[in-house]
């Protein structure tokens, strides 16, 4: 199979055991992911620090994302950061944005609390998008986890910002409800879960427009993502835009 | 651009379902379905069992519909769900259709493979001469406001892998890790890679590390996208023999089937 132009919008570096360098070997994986599938860009989002970082780990995460991004072009990285640090928070994004990062990522919190409102109004200024991790779980949702009515709301009081919501929310038919009447939310099925079905649905339910692929690499598997849209019922334009028009234009790289 | 490599010269999928998934729609779950997947896919071969065989009160009346729709239609190979207490008609059935071997998935059924239950199925299974495939999780329990159903734990089967001396199968919930231990410690065990869906290139590192010849491929299809675990193989970095033994080889070893070629004199 001949792989058409990929932006793969949803990848991480991953923080080791002490919190402030990166993992070994997660640099030198999603290069060699880039060059083994000939990638046009990919979306690098730092995860230091776990679910609780804090502002030194956050701020090492983006150190490490610049200086890759600084060495391979096709590395775009977003801004991470815990948005109850508030101050340090603003600054993170203050401070990456104005050096050519490409957006905000927020991980585990939840999407519509006050403290969010200042950095989505910045990054609205930014023009670039916001991914916020989401899901909807019956058990096993985690302290501050978004569920994907908390980025509903945030959207709704933000018409103008550009919010993902990535891996359909993992329960991909709720997802879907929830967002549908909500144009400035984005979604990507990157992660683990390769269920029959699931970008179809999207497609019929959300327009192949407000899709885009992402892998969630290096925890997830590349190719094991890139089956859900390839080998799914949509057709070869739906697949084009999901794999990378819609990424390149939601970034503004057209 | 960028050329990967998709086509598979053969496989068996040892780990397939088809019917009526009680916890989510699936429009293409039928046997039709499955056949032209196959097809397209150059299976040569599928397990499978009915989910009703799980999900029923009478699990072993849907084993025994499907056994009978698919007799003497060697690509589709339907092994039954047993459960402890609902062996009513077994022999009969074992009798009937011989299959090689037996599913079970002790959370969905409340016991657990240490429990005396468990043993007298893999007793059952040993005098049979039986294959157990124990499937650690079929699906992801988080997103289904009914399906509660946690992964069986890791203990267990280390138990079972350690107490039992029968082939067995695992489907394995977290990769093949936590069993390449016990793979390299007994030759009649075999773990499918349905559930490997990471790290990166995480298929190149399994064969560095764990007993190849032990490793089939399975899908589980129809919750999973059956190309999802089949790419992963044939794009990985290995060898071809490697290859070709984690897709056909060992599963047809693991099941005492001649090669091609012996079956079509």
């Amino acid at each position: 199979m001949t792989l058409p132009p990929i932006i793969d919008m949803h990848t991480h570096i991953w923080g080791d055991q002490s919190g402030l360098s990166v993992r070994d070997g997660d640099i030198r994986t999603l290069t060699e992911m880039a060059d083994r599938f000939a990638l046009e860009a990919v979306v690098v989002m730092p995860l230091f620090g776990g679910h609780n970082p804090s502002p030194a780990e956050v701020g090492a995460g983006n150190e490490v994302a610049a200086a890759f991004a600084k060495r391979d072009k096709r590395m775009k990285p977003m801004v991470s950061v815990f948005p109850r640090h508030e101050q340090s928070a603003m600054e993170q994004v203050v401070r990456w944005m104005g050096e050519g990062f490409e957006g905000l990522k927020i991980w585990v919190s939840i999407a519509d609390e006050p403290c969010v409102f200042p950095l989505i109004e910045r990054m609205i200024g930014y023009g670039k998008p916001t991914l916020i991790h989401a899901m909807h779980k019956s058990v096993g949702q985690l302290p501050l986890e978004s569920d994907p009515t908390h980025i509903r709301n945030l959207a709704l009081r933000y018409p103008e910002a550009k919010i993902i919501l990535p891996h359909i929310g993992g329960n991909f038919y709720y997802t879907c409800d929830v967002i549908a009447d909500v144009p400035n939310i984005w979604t990507d099925p990157s992660g683990s879960y390769c269920e029959t079905g699931m970008l179809e649905h999207a497609v019929k339910t959300l327009g192949a427009g407000r899709i885009m692929f992402g892998s969630d690499a290096p925890g997830a598997d590349f190719i094991n993502n890139l089956a859900k849209v390839v080998a799914a019922e949509l057709s070869d334009e739906d697949k084009r835009d999901i794999l990378s028009t819609n990424a390149r234009t939601l970034w503004g790289w057209a | 651009m960028s050329e990967v490599r998709t086509a598979a010269e053969s496989v068996i999928d040892c780990a397939m379902w088809t019917g009526a998934y009680p916890f989510r729609g699936i429009p293409t779950s039928s046997v039709e379905h499955l056949r032209r997947k196959m097809a397209e896919l150059r299976i040569e071969r599928g397990i499978i069992a009915p989910f009703e065989g799980i999900f029923w009160e009478n699990g072993l009346d849907a084993y025994e519909r499907c056994a009978e729709e698919l007799a003497g239609e060697a690509a589709l190979e339907v092994w039954p769900v047993l459960r402890p207490g609902a062996t009513a008609g077994l022999q009969r059935l074992l009798d009937r259709y011989r299959p090689r071997g037996l599913r079970l998935l002790p959370n969905y059924h409340g016991y657990r493979l240490y429990d005396p239950p468990a043993a007298e199925l893999m007793a059952l299974a040993r005098e049979r001469g039986m294959i157990v495939q124990v499937f650690q999780r079929i699906a992801d329990e988080r997103w289904h406001w009914m399906l509660k159903t946690p992964a069986v734990d890791f203990g267990e089967i280390d138990y079972a892998t350690s107490a039992f001396d029968q082939p067995m199968l695992i489907s394995a919930a977290g990769g093949i890790g936590p069993i390449a231990t016990r793979l390299r410690q007994r030759p009649n065990l075999f773990a499918d890679l349905s559930r490997v869906r990471g790290p990166q290139f995480g298929i190149e590192a399994l064969v560095r590390t764990a007993p190849v010849g032990q490793l089939v491929f399975g899908s589980l299809w129809p919750i999973q996208i059956i190309e999802a675990s089949l790419w992963q193989l044939t794009t990985a970095r290995i060898d071809d023999a490697t290859r070709s033994a984690i897709l056909s080889g060992n599963a047809r070893r693991m099941l005492g089937l001649a090669r091609p070629a012996e079956n079509a004199r």
